[in-house]
């Protein structure tokens, strides 16, 4: 193919997500009357016409089965030319090439992009930090550039994220005496998302922490959590994955679920988009509930006990959007997820709190500022920032 | 990609590294297959078609110029293997007209089937990064629908449907800027 259709490619990319400038606009125009077939096309990607079907048809296909099926052909080709000359060896040379040929492919495999660089140490201002199985820390906003492999994760340092890959380690169905342990950090303020070598992905909010094994085992994929994330877990009755809280048990087989546990906020809370989850307390497992799809369970850490309401989707998910949303929300509730975020302290100068209720639909790359006139020219409230604290009260009252 | 991943993911190609093959797999097994099933209908031998290609560039010691060049060699190959497949078939009249039809198109239409598979390929594989209720409504964007029918298709309001088309649309074009320097250095 012609090297300059490149350059048609990226005009309609872009014509389809109305960021042309008139220059390029004239040079698609151009381009497009040079032939009918040229029009076509056009007309054709721009309506969508075959997404649909290609959707349908990508459904039923499984690019990770199709490789696992050409490793298993190709590794066949290792295996016989290691035999071919372990044969002419004697047999504990031959235990010794099969040993050294295990572990070389265990070690080489899953190296997708590699990268020059060490991975950065880990720095105060850090927002994400990688915990490591030996207790290495790594920071990771600083890896702005390029993937970086770290053991079987690869850092996707542009897309800030990090991919743990399991196909070719013999995937995750060895069994192993231990799992390897990481734990990824998020301080105030930060936000990353993971996919886990199963294949499911998790996005952490701010102040949050999530520990989990490097290779899920044959059993229960367990996870442990503490603050809040999203997670989109791969279907797989045979391996129920849980994801731990504070006096929580999440169970679930493949679905997609928020679950909030921080430990100022006075409960712990899932909410289910789809798919089917059991909440069960740590401490009495004969207390469970079982959520539906927009239901969201909230286990009462002091009281002990859960409550099932409707969840408001929208606005549970709205965090791993970068956005904030408030829809009659108590003041401390949306103060605390303004902390997480700005890494303020609010200090309440205010009578009866419990009496005001907040509504809002904020982009979290809005300045502090910006989201506290807001709450200023709505509720009427005054907030005085004074270096990482906001001081706030009521216009109204008298001091 | 960035140019720096295709040089990467290109060395790794010729050195046969197993990872560059999974993300061979990743990113073209899809495309490919329905590329293929543009020709030969079955999804079957569509799938055999590509896997047999990726065996074949496992085997071969050939070395890609590019990246691009590359990913030309492997709709080019595909679709020769189609036509293969298609002629050694004991077909119908018809089929074989079709064939003879596919066979005698010209160079550009050929084109055209290729830069709409990588823009499909390229724009998928960008939706599914997005965040899902991101993503809902960006697939009925490219479906040409209008802001006030996706927000009736999902059911939320018309503000939030405006809102996240920015967000998506804030991703993608980041994206997009990698696929700007590739164009631009490309262009004579």
């Amino acid at each position: 193919m012609d090297k300059k259709n490149y350059r048609i490619i990226d005009l309609v990319w872009r014509f389809l997500l109305d960021d042309l400038s008139a220059e390029e606009r004239e040079e698609l125009r151009v381009w497009r009357e040079g032939s009918e077939e040229r029009e076509a096309f056009f007309q054709r990607v721009c309506r969508g016409e075959s997404l649909p079907d290609r959707r349908k048809v990508f459904r039923e296909l499984n690019a990770l089965e199709a490789y696992k099926k050409f490793r298993n052909k190709t590794r066949g080709s290792w295996i016989n030319t290691v035999w071919r000359y372990a044969a002419i060896l004697t047999i504990p040379l031959l235990a010794g090439v099969m040993w050294m040929w295990f572990h070389e492919d265990k070690q080489a495999e899953p190296r997708v992009v590699v990268s020059a660089d060490t991975p950065p140490r880990a720095k105060v201002e850090d927002k994400v930090i990688l915990v490591l199985s030996d207790g290495k820390k790594v920071g990771m906003t600083h890896i702005a550039r390029d993937s970086v492999r770290l053991g079987t994760a690869t850092v996707m340092g542009q897309e800030g994220r990090l991919v743990y890959d399991s196909a070719g380690v013999g995937a995750d169905t060895a069994e192993f005496t231990r799992l390897e342990m990481n734990k990824v950090i998020t301080a105030t303020g930060g936000f990353y998302s993971l996919v886990l070598s199963d294949g499911s992905r998790v996005w952490l909010n701010s102040e949050s922490e999530l520990e989990f094994p490097v290779l899920f085992g044959q059993g229960e994929r367990v996870v442990r959590l503490a603050g809040e994330a999203f997670f989109e877990v791969s279907k797989d009755a045979s391996r129920p994955f849980i994801v731990e809280t504070d006096g929580m048990r999440t169970r679930v087989l493949g679905t997609s679920f928020n679950i909030k546990s921080y430990a100022d906020e006075p409960c712990v809370r899932t909410t289910l988009f789809t798919g089917k989850v059991h909440v069960v307390s740590s401490a009495d497992t004969t207390r469970e509930v079982v959520l539906l799809p927009g239901q969201q369970a909230d286990w009462d850490t002091q009281g002990r006990q859960f409550s099932v309401t409707k969840a408001n989707l929208e606005h549970a998910r709205a965090w791993k959007d970068g956005l904030f949303v408030f829809h009659k929300e108590n003041i401390e509730m949306v103060m605390r997820q303004i902390e997480r975020w700005y890494g303020v302290k609010f200090v309440y100068q205010l009578e009866h709190r419990e009496r005001y209720t907040l509504n809002g639909y904020f982009n979290k790359d809005e300045s502090l500022q910006s989201i506290l006139d807001i709450f200023t020219f709505t509720v009427g409230l005054e907030f005085k920032i004074d270096g990482n604290v906001v001081y706030i009260k009521n216009k109204m009252e008298q001091p | 990609m960035n140019p720096e991943e295709e040089r990467t993911f290109m060395k790794q190609l010729h050195e046969k590294h197993p990872g560059a093959f999974r993300e061979l797999f990743m990113n073209f097994y899809n495309a490919l297959v329905y590329f293929a099933m543009g020709y030969v209908k079955e999804k079957e031998q569509a799938e055999d078609i590509v896997q047999e290609l990726f065996m074949q560039i496992w085997e071969s010691k050939t070395k890609y110029v590019s990246y691009t060049s590359f990913k030309t060699f492997l709709y080019t190959s595909v679709r020769n293997a189609c036509i293969n497949l298609l002629k050694h078939k004991e077909v119908e009249e018809k089929y074989m007209q079709y064939v003879r039809e596919r066979e005698t198109e010209t160079g550009e239409a050929e084109d055209l089937r290729v830069m709409e598979e990588e823009i499909y390929r390229l724009l998928l594989h960008a939706i599914g990064e997005l965040p899902p209720r991101c993503r809902e409504v960006f697939e009925q964007v490219l479906l040409g629908k209008k802001n006030e029918e996706i927000a009736e298709n999902l059911k939320i309001s018309a503000l939030t449907v405006k809102k996240q088309r920015n967000i998506g649309t804030q991703i993608l074009k980041k994206k997009l800027g990698k696929l700007y320097e590739i164009a631009i250095v490309f262009i004579p």
